[in-house]
This record gives C-alpha cells, structure tokens and sequence, in this order.
C-alpha cells in the first residue's frame, strides 16, 4: 500500500492585481481512496477581469464534477476528455451569456492516480512535472508558439526561455468549440518516494527546474515544498499569479493524522 | 442578448464567435443592418496597440472597394470596444470549401481569387495589412462576390498575451517568418496566408494539414509544397506555380505585391468577366437593360481599386462630362459587366449661375509680425449667406470696409513661433485631451493636442500643415499676439466665396480633389499650400475643406448689419467655417456656419487671421 499526500499553494504574485489562477483536489474525509482514483487540477485563467478568474473556475469545478459524474471505469483518459469537452462547453458558455466575460480563458492540467497509475490530461501551459530522487521532467506537453517551435526543430530547448512570444498559447479552454484535449500518450506508474507537481507558469518562468529540486528534496513534506516554491518564484520577481499542487507517493503513511490530506492508494 | 443595445446599436442576432470576439447582427439608428464586431475586453487590455488601432481604425473606415467589407465605424462600449461594420449575407469561404468536400468549381474558386487579389492591392497600396487571412475571413456575398473582412484586427489581439488575454495562433495559415519575431512581417506574409487558402480552393487539400501544430510549423519552415496541379487534373500551369511562388519560404522569392500575384495566375476565362457584380442600386440605375452610372471621384492618395472589365473592349474617357459606367446585362450568374472611367479632374458639369465680377489682381502683403502672405480684400459689397438652410438665411448684400486677411491657415510652424515665444499653453493641452473623431463617433482622446491632433501622429515634419486641435481661445490668443485679429464671419465670408457669393471659393462647382481637401478622400490634413486650384478670387486658399477656421462673432441667426457686421454682442459659441478635411461638399460651401464654446478643441479646427491696417 502507497499513500498519497497532497499539498498545495496559490499567491498572486507582486504584479498582478487579481489572481487568476484556480485548483482543486478530492479529498475523501474518511481517508478512502475512490475507484475512480485521485483527481488534482489547476487552471491558469487569462483575460481581464473578471474573465481569467471565472474561467478558471468554472473549468475545475466543472471538471471535477463531469469526470466523477462520468466516469468510464475502463477507460480514465475517455473521461477526462469527456470532462475536458464539458469544461470547454461550460467556459464558453458563460462568454455567451454575458459579453463581460467573452473571450475568456484558462489552461487546464489534470492528473489522475489511481491504483499505481498516473493519468493525465492538458490543454495550454500549465505543467506537470515528475521528481523522483535527482530527477525532474516534465511529462506534459505545452500548447504553446514556442514549445510548438522546439518540436518543429527551429529552436533549441535552451533557446525557448527567452523566445520572443513565449507565453503565446495555442490551445486555452473555452475559446475553440472544436477542441482536441491532449490526454496521456504513456500512463506513468508511481513509484514510492515520488512527487507529482502541477504548476502554472508563474512558478516555472520564475524558478528553474534544479532549484524546483532543490527545494523538494530539502523540504520534502508536500505543504511545505508548495509554500517554499511561491517564495521562491516571488523573490525572482513574482510576476505572475503562482499556483502548485505537489501530490507526494510514500510507502508508509507518515502523515495519517491528516485527515483528508493522506489518502492511501491501494494497489 | 436579442433585446440588447450595443452603442446606438440594436442588436438583432448573434453572428458567431472568433477569437477577438463575438460578431452580432443589429440595426443601426438609421435602419440599416450591420454587423458588431464586439473586441474582447481583454484583448484591448493593452491600451498602446489600443491607440494605434483607433489610429488604424480611420484608415480602415475610409477603405473603400467592392470586395473589402467595409467598416463603418470603431467605439467604446463600457470596457469593450466595437467595430461596426457592413453587413454582408453570404457565406464564409471557409464553410464554400467544406460544402464543396474541398474544390470549388474552377470559375468560382478563380473569381473568388481574382477580386481577394484585387482588394488585397487596393488595401495594402492604403497601407494596411491583414495579418490573418484564412477562408473564414472572406465571405462571398450572395452573388458571388468576395468580401474581405478583419482587416488589421489581429494586429490589436497580436499583442495580446497570456495573462492578459486569450492570445490564440491558427497556424494553418502562417508564414514561416511570423515564428522569427526579428524578422520583418509585410505584404508579403499575407501573400504567403492567401497563396494557402488559393491552395486549398484551387487543389481541394490544404498543403500542410496534420493534428500537431508543431508538424504544421515545421512544414511551413521547411516543406516546399506539392504543387496543386499534381492533385487536380487540368488545373492551369500557371495557377500552380503562382500558388507555389506566393508559399516561396523567403518573403524576397514570392511576389512582392498582389497585382504581380494577380497577373500570374492569368485572365481566366475570356468569356467570363471576373470582376465584382453590382448588387444594389446605390451604385447604378438600371436604363432597360443598360445601366449609366456616375463615377467616384479619384481621392488622391486613397487609390481606387482597379475594377475588372470585359477583355478586349476599351475603357471609354470622355473628357469634359463626368464619365460613365455603362454595366450591360448579361445572362447566368455572372449578371453585370462594369465599366469605368474617371471624372476629370476640375472639370464641373454644372453651369455657373450668374455672370461673374471679376476682381482685380489680388493684393497681396506680408505682415511683419508672422511673416504671413496676407491678402487685401477691397471695401464694397458682397452676398452674404443663403436661403439654404435656416442657419445661412437671410441671403444679404453686405458691404464691408477693406481688410486684409491671411492667405493661408496658420501652420503648425507659426504656431511653434508663437508658442515658444509666449509659452501659451492651449486648451486642450490644459486638458491633456481633445476631440478626435474615429469613424462616425466622436471621443475626446487623451494626448490630443496641437502636437499631435490625433492622439496619435506627432506634427513633427508637418511644419507646412495647418495647426489644429485648436480652440477659439486658442486661435484669438495667436492673432493677438501677432498684431491682429480673428476675421469676423462676414469677412471671412467675403475672402471665400468673393463679390459675387459664390457656392464655393473657386465658383459655384462642386469641389473635387483638385480643389479641397475634404469628404474624408485623404483622411488628413494636407499642407496649406496643397489647392492652389481651389483658392479664392481674392488668392485665398482652403476656405473649403482642409480644416474649420475660427471667426470672431458670437453665433446667431437672422438679419446682419448691413456694414461691417460683427455679430451677436454676448453668446455661449463661436461661428466656425469652411468645413473640413472629413466633411463632405456642403459643409464645404461658403455660406455654411457650425458653432462651438471657446474652449472647445477639435482636431478638425484651425484658424487664419484677419486685420483692418498692416503697418
């Protein structure tokens, strides 16, 4: 048996006069892990206000709800998309109905544990990143100009940081009617000792990735890594809205007295 | 949203949803349907693109071609801004092509192509791009004709980012060149876009389609193209190789402009005019089966489009009458063929009403103060006002003492002068802000002064233009300081239309683009010295058109003085004349008044001066 314990953070930054961004989590209180598995999301809202922060919203609650409501137990990846599809559906909706909100909206990053699995889902840049002893990686793929232009082969990698248009995205939830959700090409396993990390681009513009290391493996307890990460991304300037959700896998349930913080996940 | 009301707009329908925004069907005050292009809020978040798109937005209302939906007008609604434009039922090339499983009929998809080229020209010889031309962005009206629509929105939500805003880039339709941001985007990044969608119409696929954009990006950079003709049997050689030159991945190996593009893929079929249909009356009355219509004045620096014509028959220029367009019916689809000539320049089809006094040489001086040309305008008599309009009656005869008043407006040199000299500071820029008009809207636009009348263009290298954004108080504090004074409006009036009261300074033809500056064909000022042709008997220049000119009399109506008249003792607003640059003929007409409060500044208004003695 492996546990799960999740810990998370949000902080607009010192630019932003509105936080946009938006996460959640299930969190059984009695401790259970559900068969549909463990469900973490964050969304990275854009357009003025009142736009991004309602976009962003509106897409986790209402994956949250479509992916629980709907879940195809034979296949995660169909519901998430299914949920994904929704979310899009519901974010566009609300620009409809009211002109105020047009045009808005949001990344989206989902990951579901189940069993020994990872499963994931994204649309825009927010990330996932996996950490494991001394290693980082990401293991989402980037809806963006420049992440588009690494794969295309016109840049390096360590060209794309500083690529003009960076922050351009090419997919956003609840602006295209026709939609196409990346789901996982390979489902990952977890691995006791791990850490499954979501984050907005507020914390990785900000933050290399060794030092992201650095402060998993010197802080180790999920909260407390989260809350060291947003001062980070603050002190190298805090320009964006900075939210991370760091799921942590363990062989032993160190942190059982937290109620619906520790979630065994049964294998 | 059916009930709503979007500026004066009410709003009928909803038309979709793009990535700038929503598009709505309303119904302007006058009746007219058209369609509301409502920018995401966050898209304008950025107020310095905002600035240079209202700057924009006046070039892009003055498009005026048979194949460019035409925009009517740009506002601020609450935090949104709208775009009104015509209305054109029809449908998006883009669903054409769904419709037709990919390839359209060879002579609609070249029709469609042959006026796309025609209307690109026209818009970038006005110095505008698109930036984003796809199949969604050019509708074909309900007889086939194309229409481009968004001309220059995406360079507004192009700067839009992430956190600012919802900053989508369709790649299917990007030169390779927009993923370098060093590198220069020009007419030729839209010859790439549109050699795209002539590809997919002329070919029936896209050249580079996939799910990854990042295989679609890699393609543009680096995947010449199967040319069109290896898919369609019987596709014209040239039609191939033209689309395959407009997707050259080096800007410098396509063609350099549309019309080369458009004389590389051929005339088409010789039976078969091309050229855009007339659908409406506005522009022809149908004789029997013959239509004579009168040409458009040529504007000029707006270039008009060139409009196609049946080969092999002459285009007829008639000197002396204003031309003709005969449209001749023909059967099918295809209905009309347009002809056109162009009016002659300063030649006039109206007869002058009365025998003329013709004055004598005028005089002509230099006042010492401001070094202006000033013109001697003799004691006696002149017709003043109109039985026209209320506001011009009584038509008088008017007697006024000799005077002098300046030849030209006072430039934005003079003005410098005076300033530097006495460190005036004007209303506006007390205000920081003056009255711009944008489309058929006024705003008062922050950073609008003397400087830069607009908001937006400085007046640096301008020093021959007449200053504007300039109030009565403004004007009057010039004209004292050099000595003299603001013309009264019957002086005025006598240096523009002369003895004789003409319409017009130059008599009594309708003005064209030989004679003012007006009716928006340039969309600016223009130097003081620019229409000689059109200035006055006594050697006055723009009295009509250009910009409106400050006069010192208190505005009231009804019988003047007989001598000397100076108008009403107190009032709440000063007389202005001559109309304006924007303004259309009758406002260009000598007798014609408008009134403002002394403070009130306009990118529109500038003044000459006027005194009774030169020392």
């Amino acid at each position: 048996m492996s546990f799960v314990t999740i810990g998370t953070a949000s902080h607009i930054g010192l630019r932003k006069e509105e936080n946009q961004d938006f996460f959640a989590y299930n969190a059984p209180e009695d401790g259970t892990v559900p068969k549909e598995g463990i469900l973490l999301a964050l969304a990275d809202g854009m357009g003025g206000r009142p736009g991004g922060a309602t976009a962003s919203r509106i897409a986790i609650d209402v994956i949250i709800e479509e992916y629980y409501k709907n879940i195809e137990s034979n296949s995660i990846l169909k519901s998430l998309n299914k949920a994904f599809l929704k979310a899009n559906e519901q974010v566009m909706a609300k620009g409809d109905e009211d002109r105020s909100f047009q045009g808005m909206g949001t990344t989206l990053v989902v990951v579901v544990l189940k069993r020994n699995k990872i499963y994931y889902a994204n649309i825009g840049d927010s990330r996932g990143y996996l950490i494991h002893n001394n290693e980082i990686s990401q293991f989402t793929k980037d809806h963006s100009v420049v992440a588009d232009l690494v794969r295309a082969g016109y840049i390096t990698e360590d060209q794309a940081p500083t690529y003009p248009g960076g922050n351009i995205i090419t997919k956003a939830i609840g602006i295209d009617a026709e939609l196409k959700v990346d789901t996982a090409k390979n489902v990952k396993k977890t691995r006791d000792g791990q850490y499954i990390l979501l984050c907005c681009d507020g914390l990785y513009r900000e933050v290399p990735d060794e030092e992201v290391l650095k402060i998993v493996k010197e802080y180790q307890e999920p909260d407390l890594i989260c809350d060291k990460l947003i001062e980070k991304a603050n002190e190298h300037g805090g320009d964006d809205n900075i939210t991370v959700m760091i799921a942590k896998i363990d062989k032993t349930n160190r942190l059982s007295d937290l109620a619906g913080r520790v979630i065994n996940l049964v294998r | 949203m059916s009930d709503e009301q979007i500026g004066d707009y009410a709003i009928i329908g909803s038309l979709g949803k793009g990535g700038f925004g929503s598009v709505w069907k309303a119904k302007a005050p006058s009746g007219k349907t058209v369609a509301l292009k409502v920018l995401n809020p966050q898209v304008l978040d950025n107020q310095k693109v905002v600035k240079k798109f209202f700057h924009e937005a006046m070039i892009l209302a003055k498009l005026d071609h048979p194949n460019i939906c035409k925009m009517i007008e740009f506002f601020p609604d609450g935090d949104n801004y709208a775009i009104v434009m015509e209305y054109v039922e029809g449908t998006e090339l883009k669903e054409l092509i769904q419709q037709a499983n990919g390839l359209l009929p060879f002579d609609q998809a070249f029709r469609i192509a042959k006026q796309a080229l025609d209307a690109f020209q026209y818009a970038h010889e006005n110095g505008i791009l698109h930036r984003d031309i796809k199949p969604a962005n050019i509708m074909i009206d309900t007889i086939g004709n194309s229409k481009i629509m968004d001309f220059g929105i995406a360079k507004v939500a192009g700067a839009a980012t992430h956190d600012t805003a919802a900053s989508m880039l369709s790649v299917h339709y990007t030169p390779p060149e927009r993923f370098d941001p060093s590198k220069t985007v020009d007419q030729r990044s839209d010859i790439y876009a549109l050699g795209l969608v002539f590809y997919e119409m002329f070919a029936g696929r896209k050249p580079f389609d996939a799910d990854e954009t990042s295989q679609i990006m890699f393609w543009h950079l680096n995947e010449i193209p199967e040319p069109p003709e290896d898919f369609v049997k019987g596709l014209p050689k040239e039609i191939s190789d033209a689309i395959n030159i407009a997707l050259e991945k080096d800007p410098d190996d396509r063609f350099q402009d549309f019309r080369e593009f458009s004389d590389a893929i051929g005339q088409g079929d010789p039976d078969i005019d091309y050229s855009s249909q007339l659908t409406t009356d506005s522009e022809a009355t149908m004789i029997g089966d013959q239509t004579i219509v009168t040409a458009s004045i040529e504007p000029k620096k707006l270039k008009k489009p060139r409009r196609g014509r049946k080969k092999g028959v002459p285009v007829p220029v008639i000197a002396g009458i204003a031309a003709a367009v005969i449209v001749l019916l023909v059967a099918g689809f295809f209905a009309y063929t347009s002809l056109v000539s162009r009016e002659q320049p300063g030649v006039s089809a109206t007869a002058e009403k009365k025998p003329l006094v013709v004055p004598d040489k005028p005089v002509e001086v230099t006042h010492p103060k401001d070094n202006t040309i000033m013109t001697l305008i003799p004691e006696g008599a002149f017709t003043m006002g109109s039985d026209t309009w209320d506001a011009e009656k009584p038509m008088q005869q008017i007697t006024l003492d000799k005077y002098y008043i300046d030849k030209y407006l006072a430039t934005n040199n003079m003005f410098q002068k005076f300033v530097e000299e006495t460190q005036y500071v004007t209303d506006a820029e007390k205000d920081d802000s003056g009255m711009v008009r944008i489309g058929r809207r006024w705003k008062k636009v922050e950073g609008a002064i003397w400087r830069s009348p607009d908001g937006t263009d400085s007046i640096d290298g301008k020093e021959d233009y007449p200053v504007s954004q300039i109030s009565y108080n403004d004007a009057l504090a010039y004209c004292q300081w050099a000595g003299k004074d603001l013309p009264t409006e019957a002086q005025w009036e006598k240096a523009a239309r002369g003895p004789n009261g003409n319409e017009y300074p130059w008599g009594n033809s309708e003005p064209n683009d030989t004679t003012a500056n007006f009716d928006n064909l340039i969309g600016a000022p223009t130097p003081v010295k620019d229409y000689e042709k059109g200035q006055s008997v006594y050697g006055n220049q723009d009295m009509a058109g250009n910009v409106y000119q400050w006069c010192k009399d208190w505005y009231g109506t009804g019988e003047r003085q007989a001598k000397n008249p100076t108008g009403p003792e107190t009032g709440k607003e000063h007389v202005i004349k001559g109309g304006s640059f924007l303004e259309g003929m009758e406002s260009l007409r000598s007798p014609n008044r408008d009134r403002y409060a002394p403070n009130y500044s306009s990118f529109l208004f500038g003044f000459r001066c006027a005194c009774e003695e030169i020392e």
